[in-house]
């Protein structure tokens, strides 16, 4: 890790913030607990609507009028992640920042926001046209595929961390 | 809640052969526990729509009850995945599970949820009619198994 972020994660370590987090018994354990709500709540939202997308679920409600009220949850859900998963961090930065699997929930993090990205921009403006069933693109089944199996993994290696790190509190 | 009989209950199943090979295989539980996540996540978001649909007079738009009988069907299918791999994990720590308080207060919050479904969902079927209480409170029980489950770590 470059020197220039350790130091800055040494420093985090030391702020009353990060400090409270890590040593108040009940601080970490209930923003554990809203962190896993947001990202049940994300992986849920996002895995009706790729699945939607896919064809395997809910074959008669219109696409964009379903996928739209979804991520609606979506976004709410996954603002509650970053905030609490940011607290997370900051309880601990050093050791979260030499973990690999955290670093592999955040790689592929990047990787779903990406997909996301070009889905948007393939799609964005085809969606609100896919109203009732209509066989869509090759490219978009397979965003809704990766999106599916990157949030997978978001969720594989965020609970994998619990395993390999011993962050404040938890046996 | 330890009561001395739900402790010796507790030792009798960790001399179970199937709980000294979850404890002895170090992938079992974290395997079987990313499983139960994925359960919950997906009945999580089956009950907030069915619930929002009441509460929200139709949010989802679902003028259809056959959806709705597509989400039941879906939040069936992940509680039989949430309670296969639940009952893995209580074989594999029962101490850690049935002798700790906010594992006691998950069941509880479980039932309450599973009483009150399945009373909307038969409700949904007869008249489309629920309370709004009723879901409030379904939702109030489903994120009390998620807070509780996570506390069961740190009590």
């Amino acid at each position: 890790m470059p020197p220039i972020f350790l130091s800055f994660f040494h420093w985090l370590m030391d702020t009353p913030i990060s400090i409270a987090i890590a040593e108040n018994e009940v601080l970490f354990p209930w923003i554990e607990a809203f962190h896993i709500l947001g990202v049940t709540l994300v992986f849920g939202s996002i895995a009706m609507v790729d699945l939607r997308l896919l064809n395997i679920v809910f074959k008669e409600r219109p696409i964009n009028q379903f996928c739209d009220q979804f991520l609606t949850i979506t976004w709410h859900a996954f603002i509650l992640s970053v905030i609490t998963g940011s607290l997370l961090f900051i309880s601990n930065p050093v050791n979260y920042a030499n973990n690999m699997n955290f670093l592999m929930k955040i790689g592929l993090l990047l990787c779903a926001g990406l997909n996301m990205v070009i889905f948007q921009y393939l799609f964005g403006k085809k969606i609100p046209s896919w109203s009732y069933p209509v066989q869509l693109p090759k490219m978009a089944k397979l965003g809704a595929t990766c999106s599916i199996l990157l949030w997978f993994g978001v969720i594989v290696f965020g609970r994998l961390i619990g395993f390999t790190l011993v962050p404040t509190l938890s046996s | 809640m330890r009561p001395p009989e739900l402790l010796a209950f507790c030792s009798s199943i960790e001399e179970l052969p199937l709980s000294i090979f979850i404890q002895s295989t170090s992938w079992v539980v974290p395997v079987v526990q990313i499983i139960h996540i994925f359960a919950i996540a997906m009945i999580l978001i089956s009950s907030i729509t069915i619930n929002l649909y009441v509460l929200q007079s139709n949010y989802f738009q679902l003028n259809s009850i056959n959806i709705l009988k597509q989400f039941r069907k879906l939040m069936y299918f992940s509680l039989f995945f949430l309670f296969l791999s639940g009952l893995i994990l209580i074989i594999g720590e029962p101490a850690r599970s049935l002798a700790n308080i906010a594992f006691q207060i998950k069941m509880l919050f479980l039932l309450t949820a599973l009483i009150i479904s399945l009373y909307m969902f038969s409700r949904i079927e007869k008249s489309q009619y629920i309370s709004k209480i009723y879901c409030l409170l379904a939702i109030t029980m489903w994120l009390g198994i998620v807070f509780s489950g996570r506390w069961i770590a740190y009590v």
